[in-house]
């Protein structure tokens, strides 16, 4: 039986074999023709001759047997495709749920493929891009980051390898543009000229930057995005040429740039960035990003990235320490590479999804071609081949899935706007994500064949082995054929049960490896803080006593609001990219000490640490003692003393900030005055760095002025109850008399962003463990009910000679027990394979955790065995008598 | 040799039927065998054959083996199906009927209608 089967099947695909097979055939004919003529007296090569001329065109016979067989495979598909039409449209309800659970499942697939595909495999809008890096440092140990003026200009003249060289630098909190309306708050990118030309990206109106305008001191210009064009000012052409007023300061406007070219976000103004390669400026950090010359490989360019290195190294010892290398990464990867592990576990959560649900239509469909078991014997009696009666099987459920398929892309293309939505902010490369892209549209039909494949090989199997005369012999629809049919089904429901562990074992660790996360203590107190943040404009005095001043003033005025507990100012927020500075410790010369600027520094005013409700763990805060002129100080916090003094009792130690940026940069040491507790800067998942703080008032003028070319102003303000309802107040009272347009936010709302990215994949994890849950327990039901059917007898005779309801239950649930034994053994087995690809994604935890398995397993168990538990109440419940009556 | 006609379209069919009902043949001995059952009268365009014999495979009427002819070559061998068998028959009775109806008609006298 299964030899024959095995055989049809083979027929089916063999072309090639087909092919040989027929050439074969027709040579024979040929020879034997041939043969015979030589018997008849010819020469042996008259006879060939005479043959092939006789035979005819061997070519045109062989193409009309081809048509023979295309014709007749048609011809049996239309058929088959009619008659599963027709079955499906009388089987109303089946088709109805089968199409929607399909069409859920596959939209489901869709929707995280078309993110898959966005932001992973379609190539970024430019010409070539797969001929553009990014070139970082990278600090051995993985941190990553961006390069100086100094080695950006440095690698730009040295390097051979690229057509074209660019830095940027993303404005921080955006850009003010006033003038000409309502005030706007713009995102921004200052860029070097080369930008577009590393691009290739053409203006649409007016023209792109000029290598005049990254020369300090020419005239501001700027470029705007059609985007912001069109909204704003109309598309009017005549804004070209125009002067508007962004961050305070008058630009001109020389031309508009198209659609779709943010890197990597969408970015509405760009002005030029005007580098000053300076040994002493090592904390103005800029991405730096490049296209490969003709013909030259990655690899080249890698390895001449490390001569150049070397060359760097030579000219400016002090610049880059030993553990730091140059890196050159595909632009693309390295936009999205950080992502690209969680994306690629979704799409593998919410395939296993699908598969549940297909065993849970293989299911259906089994049970209704055990109806049918008499309609096929008739057909296979009648002389149809049993592959025949196999592929009608799943011509139909093709047919149901490609019809999901398409339902599902409709789906989708509702869904997908909504997750875009609820997907963190920073995922790059989403906005133009969209169902209608034609690898989207052929994954999806391509999974819907795949699917319906996958619902018919068990029905079409159990149909192609059902036994003709057995069933048409008997009645009841007791057959040795449904009892194979059972058996396919316990498997179906194991398989499911297993899928279903390992994707709620992922689900779990997920969710307690986000709980872990939210419960870490991030060093302060976002709850009842509110930022408020003002960019500088060029016309703002950028002295230290200046600034100084401007902090002070806005500090008075936000404490005198009612409500306001405390508000001080500082460099930046925590989690946002801030300055680190090199550092010096008196006393050791050559030892001591941070040269790689990865200390993070900040100036707070007074009232800082007490605001962010900072613990002080030695010593004293900054107060109104620290002005300019006082004895300068310094505050680091446990991670610096502990790192570089071993302890924290470090009161009376010195600093020397900035030693090796040169003169400019003079900054006389400062004794250490107190000692913080750790604040977690780079974000909840990264360990808490060493940090230094130093009073706005006593810094010198180079840093303030280097510090507020880069960032904006920042304030936080403590409230005394929740801090929503103090937004307004605080923005009107920073507006008052200013030209700027305050950022305001809630210190809580910048920390959930940090952990976006997380708590969307716990949500859609969640999710879809909670579909396969429940798809998983339908699975178990159906295959316990069936067996209850067929059973009822057994027990109307048990209940009948007295037997209690728990006497009944234990026979009754031994196959749903083993069912989960299997499943959960399959299961555990699985999610040991996922086990490292899940270990990336997890904060704290191993990915074999195991209170989180072992809660996942127990949870499947209860949801398993009530769903098995189910149909025997029904057949318990039911009269004895009634069951006994029927037959 | 006697003056053989066309083959009229769906003949070949049950030619081909008939020929392998007799014993299992590979494609050069159909057509060898139908050239002897017709003793001549019929003959067979070699291009239509091998059409035919893939088409009367697929519609189930013919099974088909490899194996050895009698000078030892490699051949493909086709055998009628139990369909086939009723096919022919069924053929066969047709043929006859039509026949009968043919021959009474042309033989009907003028005095006969």
């Amino acid at each position: 039986m299964w030899t024959h089967l095995r055989l049809r099947f083979a027929a089916l695909f063999r072309r090639t074999r087909f092919e040989h097979d027929l050439a074969d055939e027709l040579a024979f004919h040929v020879q034997a023709r041939a043969d015979e003529l030589e018997r008849r007296g010819l020469s042996s090569a008259a006879a060939r001759r005479r043959a092939l001329i006789e035979f005819g065109n061997a070519e045109r016979i062989k193409e009309e047997v081809r048509d023979v067989r295309v014709g007749r495979w048609l011809e049996v598909l239309r058929q088959d495709l009619h008659y599963a039409t027709r079955r499906l449209i009388s089987d109303s309800l089946f088709t109805t749920v089968t199409l929607a659970t399909l069409a859920l499942a596959i939209a489901g697939n869709t929707v995280v493929f078309t993110l898959v595909y966005s932001v992973l495999i379609r190539p970024l809008p430019f010409e070539e891009s797969e001929r553009l890096v990014e070139v970082h440092r990278r600090v051995q140990g993985a941190v990553q980051q961006s390069v100086t003026a100094t080695l950006f200009t440095f690698v730009r003249d040295a390097s051979k390898s690229f057509e074209s060289v660019a830095a940027y630098d993303v404005v921080a909190s955006g850009v003010n543009l006033t003038g000409a309306g309502v005030p706007e708050h713009v995102s921004g990118v200052r860029a070097t000229p080369g930008l577009f030309d590393v691009l290739r990206v053409d203006p649409r109106l007016g023209r792109a930057f000029a290598a005049e305008d990254a020369i300090v001191g020419s005239e501001a210009v700027i470029l705007m995005s059609e985007g912001l064009w069109r909204r704003r000012f109309g598309a009017d052409p005549a804004i070209v040429g125009s002067s508007l007023r962004v961050g305070g300061e008058a630009h001109r406007v020389v031309g508009i740039l198209p659609e779709g070219i943010s890197i990597p976000h969408e970015v509405d103004v760009w002005t030029p960035l005007r580098l000053v390669p300076s040994g002493e400026d090592q904390a103005n950090l800029f991405q730096m990003v490049a296209r490969l010359g003709e013909g030259v490989s990655g690899d080249q360019a890698r390895a001449e990235l490390g001569t150049v290195t070397a060359a760097f190294r030579t000219q400016y010892p002090n610049l880059l320490s030993g553990d730091v290398s140059l890196e050159l990464r595909d632009l693309q990867v390295s936009m999205t590479g950080s992502v690209r592990t969680p994306l690629l576990f979704l799409l593998a959560a919410v395939g296993v999804v699908l598969l549940i649900a297909c065993f849970n239509i293989a299911n259906l469909t089994l049970a209704r071609e055990s109806v049918r078991q008499v309609d096929t014997a008739v057909c296979l009696a009648l002389g149809a081949t049993r592959g025949r009666v196999m592929r009608r099987v799943l011509v139909e459920t093709g047919l149901l899935a490609l019809l999901g398929s398409v339902l599902a892309l409709l789906v989708a293309g509702t869904l997908l706007p909504l997750l875009i939505r609820i997907a963190p902010g920073d995922l790059p490369l989403v906005a133009a994500a969209a169902v209608s892209h034609r690898p989207v549209v052929l994954f999806t039909l391509g999974l819907g064949l795949v699917t319906g494949i996958t619902c018919g090989v068990i029905p079409a199997i159990q149909t192609g082995l059902g036994d003709a005369k057995a069933s048409l012999v008997s009645h009841s629809g007791r057959v040795a054929g449904s009892r194979r049919a059972q058996r396919f089904r316990v498997g179906l429901a194991v398989a499911q049960v297993g899928l279903a562990l390992a994707l709620l074992q992922g689900a779990g660790l997920l969710t307690y490896s986000y709980l872990l996360l939210q419960q870490v203590d991030p060093g302060f107190q976002p709850e009842r803080i509110v930022s408020l943040q003002v960019p500088l404009s060029g016309s703002d005095e950028l002295t230290t006593a200046g600034v100084s001043t401007r902090v002070d003033e806005m500090v008075d005025r936000l404490t005198a609001l009612p409500g306001i507990l405390g508000a001080a100012a500082v460099t930046n927020l925590p989690t946002e990219q801030g300055p680190g500075l090199p550092f010096d410790i008196v006393g050791r010369p050559d030892d001591g000490g941070d040269l790689s600027g990865a200390t993070q520094w900040r100036m707070v005013s007074p009232g800082y640490f007490e605001t962010m409700e900072i613990p002080l763990v030695r010593g004293r805060a900054f107060d109104t003692r620290d002005r300019s002129g006082a004895p300068p100080v310094i505050i680091v916090n446990e991670a610096l003393a502990l790192q570089y003094f071993g302890t924290t009792d470090v009161l009376s130690e010195s600093l020397v900030i900035g030693r090796i940026m040169g003169s400019e940069f003079a900054d006389p040491p400062r004794e250490i005055v107190g000692v913080v507790g750790n604040v977690r800067e780079l974000g909840l998942m990264q360990p808490p760095p060493p940090q230094m703080f130093v009073p706005f008032a006593q810094t010198p003028d180079r840093y303030t002025q280097f510090v507020s070319q880069v960032l904006p102003l920042t304030w936080v303000v403590q409230t005394a109850t929740a801090p929503l309802g103090f937004i307004e107040s605080i923005r009107s009272e920073a507006m008052r008399g200013a030209q700027q347009i305050p950022d305001v936010r809630l210190l809580g709302g910048v920390m959930a962003a940090a952990v976006a990215r997380q708590q969307f994949n716990v949500l859609l994890i969640g999710i879809f463990s909670v579909i396969a849950l429940g798809l998983c327990s339908i699975g178990v039901y159906s295959v316990a009910a069936y067996s209850m059917t067929e059973r009822r007898r057994e027990f109307g005779v048990r209940a009948a000679l007295g037997a209690t309801p728990l006497g009944v239950l234990w026979p009754a649930m031994r196959q749903t027990a083993s069912i989960l034994i299997a499943g959960q053994l399959i299961g555990t087995v699985v999610a040991l394979g996922m086990s490292r690809l899940l270990g990336s994604l997890l904060f704290e935890l191993s990915s074999m955790d195991p209170g989180v398995l072992g809660t996942a397993a127990a949870l499947l168990a209860i949801v398993t065995l009530t769903a098995g538990a189910l149909p025997v109440k029904q057949a318990v419940d039911a009269q004895p008598a009634e069951t006994l009556r029927e037959d | 040799m006697p003056p053989h006609a066309m083959l009229l379209p769906g003949t070949l069919d049950v030619l081909v039927l008939k020929a392998v009902s007799l014993g299992p043949l590979h494609g050069y001995g159909v057509l060898l065998r139908i050239e002897q059952i017709t003793k001549g009268a019929l003959l067979v365009e070699q291009g239509a054959l091998y059409p035919a014999l893939y088409r009367l495979e697929q519609q189930g009427l013919l099974t088909t083996e490899w194996g050895v002819s009698n000078n030892n070559r490699r051949a493909k061998f086709y055998r009628l199906t139990l369909a086939g068998r009723r096919r022919l028959q069924v053929q066969r009775a047709n043929w006859q009927r039509l026949a009968d109806a043919m021959a009474a008609a042309l033989d009907t006298r003028p005095g006969e209608v």
